[in-house]
């Protein structure tokens, strides 16, 4: 199969600022996700790919071509940009279709596959209102229709289910799964694992600038299964719900800290300590007034895997 | 497609696009209230000295002073700064450069409606000082006003211009702008003798000063002056134009504009 991304030792900075630090990549079609914590270079990788940045060092081609500039594969390319900026003066619709009309349709074919495409995404009722009015998840699915109204090849999407409620959510991954049944490869960036596992098995993972993984959710979960989970507890008496919690098999460490209220533990089966944790707190009385798991966040399993 | 025939035709789609936005932009209806500026002055002058001030004075030393050295770079700087700066401020920069267009075609576009929107503004502005002067006693000859409006269009031409180029170049390009076409352009302009050339509003006075008429030369700001014949100064402003229209399509070609998320 031949890859419609192709990164060799990509790198782009902005002045001191690492964007990309050296990325070789390989994207198959069909969809991938793309998958970092914020500021990883996801946006940065995406803007190269458009053609909307060129890269400093190394090289890049999608489907084929060098991106920056290059007419002929912007036919053939759509992108969702991550940035809430649409033409406010206009309609859904006549924003949809100006764009189509860039790429050389007919007014009327325009608005053809413009209302198509604001259909596609939801939107057939709001279309004809202007887009200022729009809501948050509005203006992401606006963003969405233009990129793919055209009917491309490739679709580039930045973060493109930030700001959807649940339903839309569904909806704009209903959308992915249905242009990538249409013979459309998708790629889709996100800082939130479970979003991007619910659409594909194909990930890449990076972070500050670098492929840190690539291959199927299975292996990416595995990796993530090794890493302990950390809890933050507040309690009256920390050292006595320490002793309480210690002897329970899945607790790895519990540190106190210099707040003398706060113990953190770490534990290799968060679900087990989540079970336990509230029989083990009442019987111990050690007054628990809080509880925080902040290990859920990718950036913790990024850290976790770089070392 | 190739690129001379899709320039064209996405320039005007772009033009399109944004005549109406540019036309309701805040930059425009503040140019509204500085292109009343010139026919408020003709009228309170005229009306503060009764019968002391002849129309044509009046109309020579607004016209020059105001409306082509401050009205027209003013509003050139102030809606053609924004033709990229505005897109890029924006982040919508990145629609229509993801599509399969010449990238000079949104540079040109967006430009020319700002220019549109523009001369419609000094056309009134300079119409509406000519119409005041022109009731008066001695007013000016036809020949004068046609001359000071096509100098006045051609500023905001050149004005625009350089201000969208300035835009494309610079991430602040306002202050520059300002900067070139109030502090560099009126001191040298102002100043006898050959620093006179170094400014756009030299060859701008030539159009219209080098000609015939003999009314302008009447003017004391310029009589230390030596001008250009028309056709020297339109021939080098022309040249002005197209170099600073080569290098904005290149700049904007080639630059990467990096936006923020």
């Amino acid at each position: 199969m031949t890859a419609i991304i192709q990164a060799e030792n990509l790198g782009r900075w902005y002045g001191e600022v690492v964007g990309l630090g050296d990325l070789t990549v390989q994207i198959e079609p069909g969809i991938t996700g793309l998958v970092g914590p914020n500021g990883a270079g996801k946006s940065t990788f995406m803007k190269l790919m458009v053609g909307e940045l060129r890269p400093a060092r190394g090289l890049l081609t999608v489907l084929g071509e060098v991106p920056f500039g290059n007419r002929e594969l912007y036919r053939q390319l759509g992108f969702c940009p991550q940035q809430d900026a649409l033409y406010e003066h206009q309609t859904g619709r006549h924003f949809v279709r100006d764009l189509l009309r860039l790429g050389g349709w007919s007014r009327r074919e325009a608005d053809r596959l413009a209302v198509g495409a604001m259909e596609r995404v939801g939107l057939e009722d709001a279309m004809d209102r202007k887009v200022s009015g729009y809501s948050k998840g509005m203006r992401q699915r606006t963003r969405l229709a233009q990129a793919i109204a055209h009917g491309p090849k490739l679709v580039v999407a930045d973060e493109p289910l930030t700001g959807l409620d649940p339903i839309a959510r569904r909806q704009t991954l209903d959308l992915f799964r249905g242009l990538a049944e249409d013979g459309c490869s998708v790629i889709i960036s996100s800082h939130v694992l479970h979003e991007v596992e619910s659409l594909t098995q194909t990930m890449v993972l990076i972070h500050r600038g670098r492929l840190l993984a690539q291959g199927s959710v299975r292996e990416v979960r595995r990796l993530i299964s090794r890493h302990p989970s950390r809890v933050d507890v507040i309690a009256r008496d920390p050292r006595r719900l320490a002793s309480a919690l210690l002897p329970l098999d899945h607790i790895r460490t519990i540190k106190l800290g210099d707040d003398p209220k706060k113990l953190t533990v770490e534990t290799d089966d968060i679900s087990a300590f989540h079970r336990a944790f509230a029989g083990v707190a009442a019987s111990a009385e050690a007054g628990v007034t809080g509880f925080k798991s902040d290990d859920a966040s990718l950036e913790a399993v990024f850290d976790y895997l770089i070392g | 497609m190739s690129l001379i025939t899709e320039l064209p035709r996405a320039t005007w789609l772009i033009f399109r696009m944004h005549l109406a936005a540019t036309a309701a932009s805040r930059r425009a209806l503040s140019g509204l209230l500085f292109a009343a500026v010139p026919p408020l002055l003709a009228f309170l002058a005229l009306t503060a000295s009764g019968s002391g001030d002849s129309g044509v004075n009046v109309f020579m030393y607004l016209g020059v002073l105001v409306l082509l050295q401050v009205v027209a770079p003013a509003l050139g700087v102030f809606l053609g700064i924004g033709a990229i700066a505005d897109e890029t401020e924006a982040r919508t920069v990145t629609y229509p450069f993801t599509r399969p267009i010449p990238r000079a075609s949104v540079f040109l576009g967006r430009w020319l409606a700002s220019l549109l929107v523009l001369t419609t503004l000094l056309l009134a502005s300079g119409a509406g000082m000519a119409a005041i002067t022109l009731r008066a006693s001695d007013p000016p000859s036809m020949d004068a006003v046609r001359g000071l409006l096509s100098a006045t269009l051609i500023a905001g031409v050149l004005y625009s211009l350089g201000a969208a180029v300035i835009g494309v170049i610079f991430k602040r390009g306002q202050v520059i702008a300002l900067g070139y076409a109030f502090a560099f352009e009126v001191m040298l302009a102002n100043i006898p003798g050959s620093a006179q050339k170094l400014s756009l509003q030299y060859y701008l006075r030539s159009l219209f000063v080098g000609s015939e008429n003999a009314d302008w030369r009447s003017l004391a700001v310029f009589q230390k002056s030596e001008f250009l014949t028309t056709a020297d100064s339109a021939e080098r402003l022309l040249a002005t134009t197209v170099i600073l229209l080569v290098i904005g399509c290149v700049t904007v070609t080639r630059k990467q504009f990096v936006l923020s998320s």
